[in-house]
């Protein structure tokens, strides 16, 4: 590079070219702070946008749930009271060999009814209010081994759980959703649940002896309904949801959920 | 040929197969990009030309350089938002007066036979103006990561490129008055940074044809 110029011309042309570089570069690094800024807000404002989505799916979702647990119970259920009141009547009027029949359907109706009820119990998340998460667990815990289906085993310990009533309806909900993945896939014919409330930690522990699933594959494929709605729920209520499963060793799922964010 | 001016022409160079290849996925300003250069290809390599039978090669860059007043305008017209109706006035007059000017000045008396600094000066001010509102809009584009936004690319290159050329061109004609040309630095300025500047096309027409659409949304 030639510099044999005069002193002054070469001072101006570096004074002026330091400084139009200087303003140059300060410029180009300002506006990636500035972008960099507006690129975190965008996100953050998607993130919400996401979260409240989710939310107002999930909320649609317990409307309907709520919709056809009083649906069973007032409608479908009080058809099939009435049709059990019928055919005790008829029965009366019956000789005794045609009896057995209708008392045969009349006990079929009542199996129905008490399936009815449960099932409208366990769709209602508004009984959550009164009965608590750990009530309405093991009833539907209690229904599945009346069935004969599984062995189904709760246990609660450490302090007493006081959650507010959403959060223990998204985890009635993914209770549920696990207990239907164990009947209807996994194929188990055990089951154990544990609950426990330690300091600011709420645990949910669950496990299977099912024939388990390839987890990597199921993440891939996102295929799962079942993996899907657990991993939105966790999300909603900021838990953290760790799946543990492979083929015929089972599944252990554990939902550790910080109380505090809650509170928050 | 030298070769400076070999790895010059070869970057030049490598944006036009790569944006015919792509041509598809491009946008109408980055279409116009890649036509501007092929046009800048063939100017320098005609300069090659006119220099062994015109012992010049100075007509060649004041057509470039009223080719470029003209494409470069319309390249941040087709990328200005449709909601900028005053902005998008005055680029679009811009790229009619500018021309126009550059053709008046270069033909001139005699003019032809000189470097267009006149012209290039305008063509700077015109882009640096034009590459400043394009960061402003650039700003309202978070949704994409800057290094994966072509129009940061094409804008970037612009702006080094236009302030270099600007400041050079700017204080060359008090240091030619002394010394009977452009000092050594100036050209040394403008060659590498004309080298960023086609890098950075590259990269502009590269991010494109990858995120395709992500020049300046309208």
């Amino acid at each position: 590079m030639d510099l044999s110029h005069g002193p002054d011309d070469i001072t101006f042309a570096v004074i002026a070219g330091t400084v139009l570089l200087s303003v140059l570069l300060v410029f180009i690094l300002y506006f990636i702070f500035l972008h960099q800024r507006e690129r975190q807000r965008f996100n953050w404002e998607r993130q919400q946008f996401h979260q409240e989505l989710l939310q107002t799916q999930i909320e649609i979702r317990e409307q309907t749930l709520v919709e056809m647990s009083l649906e069973l119970h007032d409608n479908l259920g009080q058809i099939a009271s009435l049709i059990k009141i019928n055919l005790n009547l008829v029965s009366t009027e019956l000789k005794e060999q045609d009896r057995s029949k209708i008392t045969d359907s009349i006990d079929l109706l009542k199996q129905l009814i008490t399936d009815i009820k449960s099932m409208s119990l366990s769709l209602n998340s508004e009984r959550l209010s009164t009965i608590g998460l750990i009530e309405a667990i093991r009833g539907d815990f209690e229904r599945v081994n009346k069935s004969g289906q599984l062995v189904a085993s709760l246990k609660h310990t450490g302090e007493q759980l006081n959650l507010d009533n959403e959060t223990e309806t998204f985890l009635y909900r993914i209770s549920q959703e696990l207990l239907n993945n164990s009947i209807k896939h996994a194929e188990a014919s055990k089951i154990n649940m544990s609950l426990e409330k330690k300091q600011d930690q709420f645990f949910m522990r669950y496990n299977d002896n099912g024939k388990g699933f390839n987890l990597q594959e199921a993440l891939i494929k996102s295929k799962s309904a079942g993996l899907s709605n657990l991993k939105h729920r966790c999300k909603i209520i900021h838990a953290d949801l760790d799946l543990q499963s492979q083929p015929d060793k089972g599944t252990f799922v554990t939902i550790t959920l910080p109380l505090q964010k809650i509170k928050a | 040929m030298t070769l400076r001016f070999t790895i010059y022409i070869f970057l030049v160079a490598a944006s036009i197969p790569f944006g015919i290849y792509h041509w598809k996925k491009l946008r109408l300003p980055i279409k116009i990009l890649v036509c501007m250069l092929l046009i800048v290809f063939i100017s320098e390599s005609l300069t090659r030309v006119t220099n062994v039978y015109l012992k010049t090669s100075m007509p060649m860059y004041h057509i470039l350089v009223a080719f470029e007043l003209l494409l470069f305008p319309i390249i941040y017209l087709s990328s200005f938002p449709a909601t900028q109706k005053y902005l998008r006035v005055v680029v679009g007059i811009v790229s009619l007066a500018g021309p126009f000017f550059s053709i008046i000045w270069s033909t001139h008396s005699n003019i032809m036979q000189t470097f267009p600094s006149g012209s290039i000066l305008l063509l700077s001010v015109t882009i640096i103006a034009c590459s400043l509102f394009g960061f402003v809009f650039l700003l309202k584009q978070p949704y994409l990561p800057l290094k994966e936004n072509s129009f940061f690319w094409f804008n970037l290159g612009n702006l080094v490129f236009y302030t270099l050329t600007f400041l050079v061109f700017g204080l060359a004609n008090p240091l030619a008055a002394q010394h009977g040309g452009m000092p050594d630095w100036g050209a040394e300025i403008i060659y590498y940074s004309n080298l960023t500047l086609y890098v950075c096309y590259f990269l502009t027409i590269y991010k494109e044809a990858k995120n395709h659409g992500s020049f300046a949304r309208t």
